[in-house]
């Protein structure tokens, strides 16, 4: 694991140099779940996943503060496949060989995606946003956040899971 | 590559352990199965998700086990279970209705969501107050059921709100939970509030709760300002025509910036205000006053660290008003003048730590209001003598006005959710309103001394129960005295104020609750006992009597709330019955034309005992969130258990005791409705209005004070408005606004006229019909 690992890493590091633009960006790369696929495929890297809803005024935040920061911006585009879902999408998401819809439309006044459920969701408590989710290149699940994260915590907490 | 993408959970990853028994089911509703619900053993790392046809699997050690499952929108299901074997185990979960999971202070003040609250809170958003065109906080308070807002006097247009039909000094008026309304701010302070600052307005019928004062006799009002989030700024402008005659114009700005960490933040806001006079039956005397007033404030809150929050607010309010004729001459020249003019000033400070676990929380605070006051009540009154002139140049006057409140708080929580309040309140209030050329003097202290305790019992899942008591000490010192006539009060008691509410869940859309409080009131002039009206030409004077005593109230409260949630329909209904009975009320009795200028004398008194009672009902249904409805009212009656003297007359021919069986001032039915269309994003349109059945209504008929009791009819004051909202980029956005107030004019049509008009004459919607238009711009969120 740990050579397979030491691997991954020369090969990431190989990748940044390549994909230098891409990280000198103003702006995250942020990806579909689709393209996520594609991108573990050609390219495998962590994974940030931030979920949000229009209703969700920490998250209104943290796309303001946090993801504006230029820090993050690089470190993000540089060590992790960044991946933005609206929780409330229509969207039919194609992943894993699943096909995932949001079943609540219809049902519930904010209707939350399957995706998001099954990753974000918690026992004894209901389904809340800011949800922060990051995987490693197995798509296993490294750490959760389910609060407001101020640009210095992201910070920290992105370079800590980058190795 | 792609195969290794599996997803694996958080919880299964935990299993990696020895384990020899399978347990393995469905997860599911009556008709369909529930994927990715938590499964899970409690107080071990056994757990897993249901895949997407509901199923689980667990790999676990033989034992005894409390089996949890949960999933967002179901209610939790938990079973002991004992495994010996293998086995397979359907679990059927419930729906669970979580439509109304707003968070509510009053009720506890503590966080909690609204619909566990033991007490009914009622809850008045800033969508309603928008939607209302509501200026200020009274204009938008009607839209609850049991409560009306009412004016008062032409003149200066002073409003107070009444709850279950008791007027304004039972109700305890609160700013972000604090009573700092004074008793001269309470006059017209709910008018001073501009509603840009407003996160909610929430309502408590009868006072259920122990944390707030014991003259909470018919609830509270709690006006709770907003706490920021994000960086926003907004600036706003409003122009009505009232009856096609008078101009109000309004502008606002607010701006809020709170820092990265959400550590620190400042919310900085402004309203000017400027109202013409209207003048309803063209008699040269206003019937809506002149207005002009200036807020400015600042809100911030420094985290020294996650578990301490200090906050800061500061307020500045000028505001003048004037009503009477001839506006543009100085008020001693004019027949009837009452100006106002308040320099007000409100500072808060406060604390707030909570122990490491989170499960210990300690507040302190302390508010102070000042208000510096220059008055004119007064004027000529018709007549051309000397004597007249002399009086109306005295009639200027001063008033000075302190309230300080400072408290400690502590919360205990327990582990099985039971929660512990107690807290130490000391306030005190000061009012000195002096008019020399009147002879008259208000000075007056009060402090009053509290400690209250109450305990939220949750022994099960369906019942709970809120017990608490208040204890509070107060001691008024007040002289009163006007043109020869000297009262005075010198009081010291102690009364105890327990308090008890019940809840139970039916079934889960069915709550019942019940209550008892008891309060009192210490004898005391309150804000509408600082109030001078016009009669007859000459000031009305109002002055306690000696002797009072306190007034003491046994409020018994019972209500039934079913709230469903049926996919995209939520449905809301509150039935409440509400029994109060007063003892020794104050009560104001004229007694006449007695003062040696022929001004009119009413006196406080302690006035026959009286039951009111009824029912506050709200129903509430939004088939999809497009549309919403709701319809509330009270249906009440009240009752003096004898005949009430109104007037005493003084043996005049012609002229006889006035006694009556009910309130004045109250109708036996009055209620709100609140229709909203939401299309999409960019466009609203909003239906409201409000509805007061017949009521009596006093007015003065001859000079001598004398009355007649008016039967009054409905009113029903609609208004309609509708806003586009454009959303230009991330950073600007812009809401333009258009509608009409009281659209059908129902508006009251037999005002007083002339200098010698009863100038309290006036009751029904507070505006003839009045066309609006708004514009609201900036990076509103």
């Amino acid at each position: 694991m740990l050579r397979l690992n030491l691997i991954f890493f020369s090969l990431m590091s190989l990748l940044v140099i390549q994909e230098s633009p891409a990280q000198n960006s103003k702006h995250i790369q942020w990806l579909s779940f689709e393209q996520l696929e594609d991108s573990l495929v050609s390219n495998p890297k962590k994974i940030v996943i931030d979920f949000y809803a229009d209703w969700c005024v920490y998250c209104k935040k943290m796309d303001r503060v946090a993801f504006k920061d230029t820090e993050i911006i690089s470190e993000l585009n540089r060590s992790y496949h960044s991946v933005k879902l609206d929780v409330e999408t229509q969207d039919t998401i194609r992943f894993g060989g699943e096909v995932l819809f949001n079943r609540q439309i219809g049902t519930k006044r904010t209707p939350v995606h399957d995706i998001a459920l099954r990753l974000a969701s918690r026992p004894e408590q209901a389904f809340s946003l800011p949800a922060i989710v990051i995987l490693n290149e197995d798509f296993e699940v490294m750490a959760r956040y389910f609060r407001y994260l101020s640009p210095t915590e992201l910070k920290k907490i992105l370079y800590q899971f980058s190795f | 590559m792609k195969k290794s993408i599996v997803f694996v959970f958080i919880f299964a990853m935990q299993i990696s352990f020895a384990q020899n028994l399978i347990l393995s089911g469905t997860v599911k509703t009556k008709d369909s199965s529930i994927p990715f619900a938590s499964v899970y053993l409690e107080g071990t790392s056994f757990g897993t998700t249901t895949d997407s046809r509901g199923f689980y699997k667990l790999s676990v050690d033989p034992g005894t086990y409390v089996l949890i499952v949960k999933s967002p929108g179901y209610r939790s299901l938990k079973k002991e279970i004992t495994l010996q074997n293998s086995q397979t185990l359907d679990l059927v979960m419930v729906e669970d209705a979580l439509g109304l999971d707003e968070v509510v202070i009053s009720a506890t003040r503590n966080r909690v969501e609204r619909k566990e609250t033991p007490v009914v809170v009622s809850s008045i958003q800033p969508r309603l107050l928008n939607a209302t065109q509501s200026l200020s906080a009274a204009d938008g308070l009607s839209y609850t059921p049991g409560v009306r807002v009412e004016t008062n006097c032409q003149n200066c247009g002073f409003t107070q709100v009444r709850l279950n039909g008791l007027d304004g000094g039972y109700t305890q008026i609160l700013l972000n939970s604090r009573p700092i309304f004074s008793s001269l701010l309470g006059v017209y302070g709910l008018e001073q509030i501009p509603t840009n600052i407003i996160d909610r307005v929430e309502v408590v019928r009868s006072g259920g709760s122990a944390l707030y004062g014991s003259n909470a006799i018919a609830g509270t009002v709690n006006v709770i300002t907003k706490d920021p989030v994000l960086n926003t700024w907004e600036i706003g402008s409003n122009l009505a025509i009232i009856d096609g005659e008078a101009l109000d114009r309004n502008l606002t700005f607010n701006t809020s910036n709170v820092a990265d960490d959400l550590n620190s933040g400042v919310t900085l806001y402004g309203t000017y205000r400027n109202r013409e006079s209207y003048d309803a039956n063209d008699d040269g005397f206003t019937e809506i006053v002149e207005l002009r007033n200036t807020t400015v404030g600042a809100k911030a809150f420094v985290k020294p660290n996650e578990r301490s929050r200090v906050g800061i607010n500061l307020n500045a309010i000028r505001e003048y008003r004037r009503g009477g004729d001839r506006l543009e001459l100085a008020p001693q020249f004019t027949d009837i003048t009452e100006e106002l003019d308040h320099d007000t000033f409100i500072g808060g400070l406060e604390y707030e730590i909570d122990s490491k676990d989170y499960t210990n929380k300690f507040q302190v605070y302390s508010s102070a209001s000042y208000t510096n006051r220059d008055s004119y009540y007064g004027g000529l009154g018709g007549g051309r003598t000397r004597q007249d002139s002399l009086t109306a140049n005295n009639a200027f006057g001063t008033t000075k006005d302190l309230a300080w409140v400072n408290g400690m708080q502590y919360t205990k929580f327990f582990k099985n959710e039971d929660v512990f309040t107690a807290g130490l309140e000391y306030n005190r209030a000061n009012t000195e309103d002096v008019i020399p050329g009147y002879d008259r003097l208000i000075d007056q202290s009060v402090n009053s001394s509290g400690a209250y305790a109450q305990y939220e019992w949750k022994p099960s899942q369906k019942f709970t129960a809120l017990i608490g008591t208040r204890l509070d000490h107060v001691v008024v010192d007040g002289d009163y005295s006007i043109g020869g006539i000297t009262r005075g009060v010198d009081l010291d008691q102690t009364a105890l104020s327990p308090r008890l509410t019940l809840s139970y869940l039916l079934t889960k859309d069915l709550r019942l609750r019940g209550g008892y409080a008891r309060g009192f009131r210490a004898p005391q002039a309150f804000n509408e006992d600082l109030h001078i009206s016009s009669v007859g030409g000459e000031p009305q004077f109002v002055i306690l009597s000696d002797q009072l005593d306190s007034e003491f109230s046994n409020a018994y409260t019972s209500s039934i709330n079913y709230s469903k949630t049926i996919n995209l329909i939520q449905v809301d209904v509150l039935v409440e019955g509400f029994f109060t009975n007063l003892q020794d009320p104050f009560t104001l009795v004229s007694t006449g034309a007695v003062l040696e200028n022929g001004s009119i004398l009413e006196e406080v008194r302690n006035g026959e005992s009286a039951r009111v009672f009824g029912s506050n009902f709200e129903f509430g249904i939004s088939p999809t969130p497009e549309w919403r409805f709701q319809l509330g009212g009270t249906l009440q009656n009240t009752e003096y258990d004898e005949p009430q003297i109104l007037f005493e007359s003084d043996g005049t021919p012609g002229e006889t005791d006035i006694l009556i069986d009910e309130f004045v001032r109250v109708p036996n039915l009055y209620g709100y409705l609140n229709t909203s269309w939401l299309p999409n994003e960019k466009f609203t349109v909003d239906l409201t209005g409000t509805y007061s059945g017949e009521m009596i209504v006093p007015r003065v008929v001859s000079e001598t004070g004398f009355l007649s009791l008016n039967e009054i009819d409905p009113f029903l004051d609609l208004n309609l408005k509708l806003e586009s909202h454009t959303h230009v980029n991330d950073e600007f956005m812009l809401t333009i606004s258009a509608g009409v107030r009281n659209m059908f004019n129902s508006y009251q049509d037999d005002f007083d006229r002339g200098p010698t008009r009863d100038s309290d004459y006036i009751y029904g919607p507070n505006l003839p019909r009045t066309f609006f238009i708004g514009l609201k711009f900036g990076k509103l969120h």
